[in-house]
């Protein structure tokens, strides 16, 4: 029978033995890793298939091979009596099943199970041993916190699954997996409540996700464009999370996580700009000290956007506003540099990204001394050499330390900060009124699967207002279930 | 996509007290007589309105000019062609305006040219968002307008002199004309009429609490001039600018930087609703239907104009004249959706 790689997925398993070897070896085009061996099981001949590196060893001589050996008839077992052995009478592994394709072989294959293939049946049984190499549970690298739980996120999709099952003993708690990418076939699974999610959301993400027509995905970041509703606004409605008491805390609104094998990163939807703010700490302090924080955030956010773009645009436009103490001292700190304040800005601006995208991209050993060279050298040098002037090195720092407060926003804040910049240089407080409508439009347009992503804000849901001006108590989140539900206005 | 009554009246309410920051004494009345003649004025609004809410009522997915095409399609077309040039019109005026607050508050800040052109690009955009996104921008700008609104207060407070409040007797053509000066400022009322498509529910509580809201504002605003200007409130051009320039806050010293920002919010979502308000109609019309010919058409028609008598330093104050919009708006906004109410109410019967 003609197979090769590209026609493989529905062509049907063969009943003899030595055919499906070969035609396993024309679809797999002789890879690798891919070890094929004969085996005999009470006499009948069967054909063991493994990826290598993808399976246990200890658990493929216990749970496999041993129980193989144990199976030892008076007579040389036929085809249908191995096949009822190893589907319904061994107490082998839990996850097996049985495979009629050789779509679904290779799909278990590379998913790192063994595959036992029958002689004299058209019929394969996948038995789940997986013991592919993967790293460790770690803190979470993006999203740290001091109460919270300390375990993170890792590549492996069903560690992952576990860590969230672990934190809810539910059966309400659901995971469907599917897989996605026409290559890659990267498994994908879609987490929910059943009691809390609205149905049609889950759908919309199945579908969504089913009508991808990538090859690969290897990360979040391929998935995010085809879940959104907006291409073209500045924020994302969809959110990201490395923790899985994050994860699970998003679940019990009745959010929907998408967990994806390969990445550390569990996608959350639908999401609003305002949970950028909320942390997992938020419910581990006392309720006075998390609004306290929940404010900085905020201010943070503003400073880390429009702070030096202010500051260039009063400088320049509108003095008027200023003391005339502080003035004068700019006036005398702005006199001694050869550029423009607009000029310098933009300049120290690009310095510090360049800084900052070297410090991320450098090894962890390395980066640290970025920020030595960076702050202490080249800032330093260039003040002390009239290159800028000192306030505005301070502004810039500043406003580089609140965007670390806001780390899931920090692709927004950097963009937006050099073009509040540009128009406050330009066009003074004016040049800041029309790219804060524009930007204020272009965020409200903004929805996340039938969410809009400024709710509860704009639209307001007064009920939902008091977990964004403070924290309302435990005593009273028991009361009030907080659901995503509330944000759009409709009713379950 | 449909917005709730609670955005509708934030969207008026903007529309409105646009106006109402930026020059409420250009015309020959005093303070006192607008604060004493506002709540005639509402009262008229408030009668105005009556068929519109009607039209809704009766047709809650219709605007005026979709009724129209009901009933003839020669009738729809000749008001989108109205409709459309009051929205050209009012443009234009809002854009003049805009530019000469600009060029007479903040002298030599910017050239006019670009101040206009940076105005028309951010309402096209906002109108190319739709409706939603100026709802619920216009929420955010609301709650800027508040607060700015707060700090002027409060930190002026201790300058209110009550010696400057007066009331001034008022006659009946006073209580005339300051019908006239309000419904002259009111083209939201047009707005209103064709943005009625995109009302979720409860028109009544929108209308007339903006009417209400509108009121309690206007009086507040002219009060805060009148106690902190006395006298010169007659004199200066812009009394709540000035106002704001009289205003100092712990870090900042004026603010009428920061009232520039939030008029020019306010700026913006006034002019891209009258662009947006047509669009639930223009998909009607043959050359509009395309999004993008109905969100620039009025601002190329309107705008361009308008910048260009900037850029002449020329007024034309007879196309602005009070009368003459008042008249107009009374068309648009009472009588040819009460005319279309009652056509098809006659079309139906006949039928």
């Amino acid at each position: 029978m003609n197979i090769d790689d590209k026609n493989y997925a529905h062509t049907l398993l063969p009943t003899s033995a030595e055919e499906f070897k070969t035609m396993l070896k024309k679809a797999a085009g002789n890879t690798m890793d891919v070890n094929v061996s004969d085996i005999m099981v009470s006499g009948h001949k069967c054909v063991f298939v493994a990826s290598e590196g993808m399976i246990s060893t200890d658990s493929l001589s216990e749970l496999v091979f041993h129980p193989l050996m144990q199976f030892n008839l008076d007579h040389k077992a036929s085809a249908e009596e191995v096949y009822t052995f190893l589907t319904q009478q061994s107490l082998m592994t839990i996850d097996r099943q049985e495979l009629s394709t050789f779509g679904e072989v290779f799909m278990r294959l590379f998913s790192g199970f063994a595959i036992i293939f029958i002689d004299g049946k058209n019929k394969a049984v996948s038995l789940g041993i997986q013991g592919y190499d993967k790293r460790s549970i770690e803190n979470p690298s993006s999203d740290t916190n001091i109460m919270g739980g300390q375990d993170g996120f890792i590549e492996a999709l069903r560690t992952n699954v576990s860590l969230v099952r672990r934190r809810i003993k539910s059966p309400l708690l659901k995971f469907e997996l599917m897989q996605v990418g026409k290559v890659t076939k990267t498994d994908i699974a879609i987490s929910y409540l059943s009691d809390r999610v609205d149905k049609k959301i889950v759908d919309e993400i199945k579908k969504r996700l089913m009508d991808i027509e990538l090859d690969t995905v290897f990360s979040t970041g391929y998935l995010k464009p085809f879940l959104e509703d907006k291409h073209k606004a500045i924020f994302s409605s969809i959110s990201t999370t490395d923790r899985p008491d994050a994860m699970c805390i998003k679940l019990n609104e009745g959010k929907v996580g998408v967990l994806i094998d390969g990445t550390p990163f569990a996608l959350i939807l639908p999401s609003v700009f305002i949970e950028e703010f909320r942390t997992v700490d938020d419910y581990t302090t006392r309720s006075f000290y998390t609004v306290y924080i929940r404010w900085i955030k905020y201010l943070s956010f503003l400073l880390a956007v429009a702070l030096p773009g202010l500051y260039v645009s009063i400088a320049s436009f509108h003095p008027g506003m200023l003391s005339h103490r502080l003035l004068l001292n700019l006036v005398a700190s702005q006199e001694s540099t050869p550029y423009s304040l607009t000029t310098e800005a933009i300049i120290i601006t690009i310095m510090y990204e360049i800084m900052r995208e070297a410090g991320i991209r450098l090894p962890k050993a390395v980066g640290g001394a970025v920020s030595i060279v960076g702050a202490l050298i080249i800032g330093d040098a260039a003040v002390t050499s009239s290159l800028i002037s000192a306030p505005l090195l301070i502004i810039i720092g500043l406003t580089a330390t609140a965007s670390f407060v806001i780390p899931g926003l920090n692709q927004q804040t950097s963009v937006l900060r050099l073009a509040y910049i540009a128009t406050g240089g330009l066009f003074g407080l004016y040049g800041i009124s029309i790219l804060t409508i524009a930007v204020i439009a272009n965020t409200c347009v903004l929805s996340s699967l039938t969410v809009p992503y400024t709710a509860p804000i704009s639209p307001i849901t007064v009920k939902r207002l008091t977990n964004i001006l403070g924290r309302p108590s435990f005593l009273r989140l028991q009361k009030t279930k907080g659901r995503v539900e509330d944000l759009t206005g409709v009713k379950k | 996509m449909k917005i709730s009554s609670w955005q509708l009246l934030i969207l008026l309410f903007l529309s409105r007290i646009f106006i109402t920051i930026t020059y409420f004494t250009l015309e020959d009345i005093s303070p006192s007589v607008m604060m004493s003649t506002s709540a005639f004025s509402v009262a008229a609004d408030m009668i105005l309105v009556i068929p519109t809410i009607f039209l809704y009522k009766k047709y809650p997915d219709e605007n005026v000019i979709r009724s129209a095409f009901e009933i003839s399609k020669i009738f729809g077309v000749i008001l989108f062609v109205l409709y459309f040039i009051f929205a050209i019109f009012m443009i234009f005026r809002t854009v003049r305006f805009f530019l000469y607050f600009f060029e007479n508050a903040f002298l030599n800040l910017l050239p006019t040219i670009v101040v206009g052109i940076l105005l028309i690009a951010a309402s096209a955009y906002v109108a190319h968002l739709g409706i939603e996104a100026a709802a619920r921008s216009a929420s955010i700008v609301f709650v800027s307008f508040i607060l700015l609104l707060i700090a002027v207060v409060f930190t002026t407070a201790e300058d209110f002199d009550i010696s400057n409040y007066y009331v001034e007797p008022i006659g009946t053509s006073d209580i005339f004309s300051g019908i006239v000066n309000g419904i002259s400022r009111s083209s939201e009322m047009v707005v209103l009429v064709l943005l009625l498509p995109y009302l979720k529910n409860g028109i009544g509580k929108s209308v007339y609490g903006f009417l209400l809201i509108k009121l309690l504002f206007v009086e507040m605003i002219v009060l805060l001039c009148m106690l902190l200007l006395g006298g010169y409130i007659e004199a200066v051009p812009f009394p709540f600018f000035t106002v704001c320039s009289f205003a100092k806050a712990p870090f900042v010293e004026r603010l009428d930087a920061v009232f520039l920002v939030i008029w020019t919010l306010m700026g913006v979502i006034k002019l891209s609703l009258f662009t947006i308000s047509l669009r639930p109609a223009s998909v009607l019309i043959k050359p509009f239907s395309s999004k993008m010919a109905t969100n620039l058409a009025p601002f190329v028609i309107g705008g361009i104009p308008a910048l260009y008598l900037a850029y002449k330093e020329q007024m034309i104050i007879p196309l602005l004249d009070n009368e003459l919009t008042a008249a107009a708006i009374v068309l648009l906004g009472t009588v040819i959706p009460l005319a279309v109410l009652i056509l098809r109410r006659f079309k139906r019967e006949k039928n």
